[in-house]
């Protein structure tokens, strides 16, 4: 019965509860919200890196990872391919000549890294087939062909059709000079990408370099995401000579901002908390010192100061989760909505390009983020609960009676 | 054994800066069965004294001894504890908890002792009804009149099983047929089951009623009389 | 007017525990905005001070065109003397000139392309402390002979401090540089982008190399507060000379800006969550304080006030609450504010070191630009004033009999 109580003492004065109610709702719905889009950009930004370029897993081998020379590749590569190509979970596999050099117009040079690649196979691990904005793709039938970025193409000064000299160090060290020609530019979310990415064909470079043909790196696309600790792990047994690594091994930068997205999000929810616990903290006063006869009489005819204290806690708890729920559904309601249309941050795009974050964002909320919001509501509750407590069990019995003031 | 038992009782207040004496020196008992009324004008101490036996406030000097056991030092929990096993209580308003009913009112003093729940049912019931409230059990405090409110009052003081019964001005908002009514029901608990009745007041309607007068003036008590003869 | 302000006054000290109430709701609202909002400046600032600090630094004076095309051939000359005029402007607090080209290095069978920026070592170190970032051998000294390898690189290489490296590549107007240089230290940036691909020469070596004597392809400048930047510049514009082009660090990098701005827009959003939260708390007092005193208003207006008059008095209160707890709030959080902003709050856990590997330092910073007291006490008192609507509003239609009743 004393739940009941407490309960229904919250709905004495109901202008007073609706105003806190409103806030709490207001307050968790803002910040789930506001989460939901600092996890969407944390989101876009390692979707983009992982459909870019990264991929969910990366081979190389030991030597490669010391030091990227042209003769550290992959033994037998080809077998691996073909093997991994056969496990169960594959979207894509995509070996890939690395090579860094120098891309030279009759404008300037620029230093690139050059990767060559078999295109379809290519096409079926990163997103790049679908990024070109001139020309076309890169085709195994169009030999002496490369796809450069936009951006790059801007600093050559270079057009689609114009022709591309690519420099790099070959096997014994002496310089090797290839002439292409741009079949297509590429724009990706990734402003350093598309100025330092030049893709070739895979042969293309095979005979450059001379001898047989050259794997530095292996890329694999899953068709689940969340299937890559598995994945990692059986690869990893089946190669163990070889480095296999998940994007996030790959891409510290990602984990930083993954990091600091958390932090901000932490600091920023524990301000609203805070703001509310004022808040909650000062309707709860308010309704303790108005019922303050009240809480004399009972404890007068028998109420143990305890029992009272846990009364106001209860109410205030109560209190709490009430708007706190509603402020929940509020948050998952505009958060469907918004993962349904997206919202659209065009206006900030060659920002967002810096960090490889899409224009058009989907916020996502991770489930877990409910339960922590419910158990710091909780946390909050208590601390608002503890001043009007203390100001309740307090009383001088006979002096809360005193029927004239 | 009187159940309640005042030996040379005093109570200065110290908040202001001239120390005001409300009582000084009492002594008397009260015994089982007792429908006493303590009277005098304001500033008598009646409140004071009233507050003192009751345990809601503790005397400067001298000792309280109810059911034999000394109170006049006790710890804040073990008064509340205590009170809420020996002495019912009926102030002179917000007695009740409005969001709860009659009958809900009544057994929120026995929920506080850990009665059982088939216990309380039946005594709540049992108590309303001897007050004469079996038609209003489930209204709230806010459906009720000012007398009706006054005997839910009584009925929760009673179902705690308490040693005596502490009214302060139990009838000053209620116009002469509810006091009276009011008056009827505790008489009676007090002729049936012996149940000890104590009230403050300037009522002479209830100074009428009450088998013994104790006067305060000035914080001294000035006479103690049986009006009525005991009837055991 | 005077009477009612005394009314109001001594009304508010009637019920000292209602007052405080009120007061305190405006007081926290105005602290947790201020610390809301200099966290964020704070971090703002952090941030192009980090990123300009890291080698743009705040404004470049180059050669006409050179941001575009990069070339060594768009290099100007610049003396000693205009670059102590540079560094005789109040704000500017570093001068780095600096020399860059790409070339190949190799040393035995293995090239590769590095950046390759000639320096003058106690400037540049004085600007983003490079001498911090050596791991074997030494910095360089000025008129060095040696070169800096990146780790990354030298790994790439297999080159030690004492190996000679080869460098090849293109001088001033075509001129072929070629030379073989002692490696004298190993650099660890926490980019692996710059680790494999940065090596550094003394500047009157690289001048040398490339046949470009007195020249530099880029004069950075640091200065010490980020609000004098378009006076800095229009300054220097005058300074620089023909042929040249001054830019500042959004210029360089407008995606730069762009970011910023994107994480502003978040912060005003977060900002007005806040707003929203405090401003339900204040109201929520101040409706309370009006309702408990409704049967005050109704015995002052049977008694025969008029209801402007009370209005009038009432509002003032709301005023004088307001005022004194934005008041309260803002002087409370000067101290506040300054202690956090000479002990930022530190990172711990995976953030702290996520950060420390990339160089930053891993701490949650403040700003106390005054701008942000100004700018959140105003807003909060505000929104205060607004809540004092609503007493005006109840006594408007307020029924005095009823309220005589409550």
């Amino acid at each position: 019965m004393l739940i009941e109580i407490a309960w229904k003492n919250i709905w004495r004065n109901k202008k007073r509860s609706i105003v806190i109610l409103t806030a709490i709702a207001l307050g968790l719905s803002g910040g789930i919200f506001s989460t939901g889009i600092m996890v969407g950009i944390a989101e876009s930004m390692v979707n983009n890196a992982i459909d870019g370029d990264l991929a969910h897993i990366q081979i190389h081998t030991k030597a490669f990872k010391d030091n990227p020379l042209i003769q550290n590749s992959i033994p037998g590569a080809d077998t691996v391919i073909q093997q991994l190509r056969s496990l169960v979970g594959m979207k894509g596999v995509s070996g890939r000549v690395k090579i860094e050099g120098m891309a030279s117009s009759p404008a300037t040079n620029s230093g690139v890294e050059i990767v060559g690649i078999a295109p379809k196979a290519e096409a079926s691990v990163t997103s790049i087939a679908g990024k070109i904005m001139e020309g076309s793709y890169l085709d195994s039938s169009n030999r002496n062909s490369v796809i450069i970025g936009k951006k790059l193409a801007e600093k050559l000064n270079l057009r689609v059709r114009s022709k591309l000299v690519l420099s790099f160090a070959g096997r014994d060290g002496s310089i090797i000079y290839g002439a292409f020609r741009i079949a297509g530019l590429f724009e990706t979310e990734s402003a350093l990408f598309d100025k330092s990415r030049v893709f070739a064909l895979d042969e293309d470079m095979t005979r450059l370099l001379g001898g047989s043909p050259t794997v530095h790196e292996i890329a694999i696309r899953l068709v689940q995401g969340q299937s890559m600790p598995e994945a990692l792990s059986s690869i990893r047994s089946a190669y163990p000579h070889l480095v296999v690594e998940s994007w996030k091994d790959l891409a510290p930068e990602l984990k930083l901002t993954a990091e600091l997205t958390n932090v901000t999000m932490l600091f920023f929810l524990a301000i609203i908390l805070f703001g509310l616990l004022f808040g909650i903290t000062n309707t709860m006063l308010m309704s303790v010192l108005d019922r303050i006869r009240e809480f004399g009489m009972v404890m007068a005819i028998g109420m143990k100061r305890k029992r009272v204290f846990a009364q106001i806690i209860l109410e205030t708890i109560f209190l709490s989760l009430s708007g706190s729920g509603i402020g929940m559904a509020l948050g998952v309601i505009v958060l469907s909505i918004t993962q349904h249309t997206g919202i659209n941050l065009s206006v900030f795009a060659e920002g967002l390009s810096i960090y490889g974050i899409s224009s058009m964002l989907y916020p996502s909320v991770p489930l877990e983020l409910y339960f922590e919001l419910g158990v710091l509501i909780v946390l909050t509750a208590l601390g608002a609960a503890v001043y009007p407590g203390i100001k309740a069990t307090r009383l001088k019995p006979a002096e809360a009676i005193r029927t004239y003031a | 054994m009187s159940i309640i038992t005042l030996k040379e009782i005093e109570k200065i207040y110290n908040h202001t800066s001239v120390p005001v004496p409300a009582l000084k020196g009492i002594t008397m008992n009260v015994e089982k069965g007792d429908f006493l009324a303590i009277v005098g004008p304001s500033g008598s101490g009646k409140t004071t004294l009233l507050n003192i036996i009751g345990g809601l406030d503790q005397p400067t000097q001298g000792t309280v001894l109810i059911d034999g056991t000394d109170i006049s030092s006790m710890k804040p929990d073990a008064l509340i504890e205590f009170r809420l096993n020996h002495i019912g209580f009926v102030f002179q308003a917000y007695n009740l908890i409005p969001v709860l009913t009659a009958m809900e009112n009544v057994e929120f003093i026995m929920l506080l002792q850990n009665v059982p729940k088939a216990e309380r049912d039946k005594r709540a019931v049992e108590i309303l009804c001897s007050v004469g409230l079996e038609e209003r059990m489930h209204s709230k405090p806010s459906e009720l009149s000012g007398g009706q409110q006054q005997r839910v009052a009584v009925a929760r003081a009673l179902a705690s099983c308490p040693s005596f019964v502490l009214a302060d001005e139990p009838t000053a908002n209620l116009d002469s047929a509810s006091a009276e009514s009011l008056l009827d029901i505790m008489e009676h608990l007090n002729q049936t089951q012996s149940m000890t009745f104590l009230f403050s007041t300037h009522d002479p309607r209830v100074m009428k009623r009450a088998h013994r007068i104790v006067t305060l003036e000035d914080g001294c008590l000035i006479s103690d009389q049986e009006t009525h003869p005991h009837t055991t | 007017m005077n009477l009612f302000l005394h009314l109001a006054w001594r009304n508010l000290w009637r019920n000292k525990r209602r007052t405080l109430i009120s007061t305190s709701s405006v007081f926290f609202a105005v602290l947790l905005a201020l610390i809301m909002r200099s966290m964020q400046n704070g971090s703002y600032d952090y941030m192009i001070q980090s990123s300009v600090g890291l080698y743009l630094g705040y404004i470049q004076i180059h050669g006409e065109g050179y941001w575009d095309k990069r070339s060594i051939d768009q290099s100007i000359v610049v003396e000693a003397e205009k670059l102590q005029s540079f560094a005789s402007n109040p704000q500017v607090t570093h001068v780095v000139p600096r020399l860059e080209s790409f070339v190949l290095l190799s040393k035995g069978v293995s090239t590769k392309v590095a950046q390759v920026i000639g320096i003058d070592p106690p400037r540049e170190d004085a600007m983003t402390g490079l001498a911090h970032r050596i791991h074997a051998g030494r910095f360089l000294q000025k008129n060095d002979t040696g070169i800096l390898l990146g780790t990354g690189l030298a790994k790439f290489l297999n080159a030690h401090c004492g190996d000679s490296v080869v460098i090849y590549g293109q001088g001033f107007h075509g001129v072929t540089a070629a030379a073989n240089v002692p490696v004298v230290g190993i650099l660890k940036f926490p980019l692996p982008d710059l680790d494999n691909t940065m090596s550094y020469l003394s500047l009157e070596y690289a001048q040398w190399l490339f046949d470009a004597p007195g020249r530099v392809t880029s004069v950075a400048l640091m200065i010490s507060s980020q609000a004098q930047l378009a006076n800095v510049r229009s300054q220097i514009e005058r300074m620089a000379g023909e042929k040249t082009e001054v830019m500042t660090w959004q210029e360089m990098m407008p995606e730069l800006v762009q970011s910023i701005q994107a994480d502003s827009a978040g912060g005003i959003l977060m900002l007005l969550i806040l707003y929203i939260v405090i401003g339900f708390g204040i109201f929520g007092t101040i409706m309370m304080m009006t309702n408990e005193r409704s049967r005050e208003f109704g015995v002052l207006i049977s008694i025969g006030m008029k209801r402007w008059k009370l209005i009038t008095v009432t509002v003032m209160e709301t005023i004088m609450i307001s005022l004194l707890g934005a008041g309260v709030g803002m002087v409370v959080g000067i101290p506040v504010l300054w202690y956090l902003y000479l002990h930022p709050i530190p990172l711990t856990g995976d953030a702290a070191a996520a950060m420390v590997a990339y160089g930053l330092e891993p701490i949650i910073p403040f700003s106390m630009a005054p701008g942000i007291f100004i700018a959140q006490t105003v807003i909060v008192f505000s929104l205060a004033v607004v809540c004092a609507m609503y007493p005006l509003l109840v006594i408007r239609k307020l029924k005095p009999v009823a309220a005589l009743r409550s």
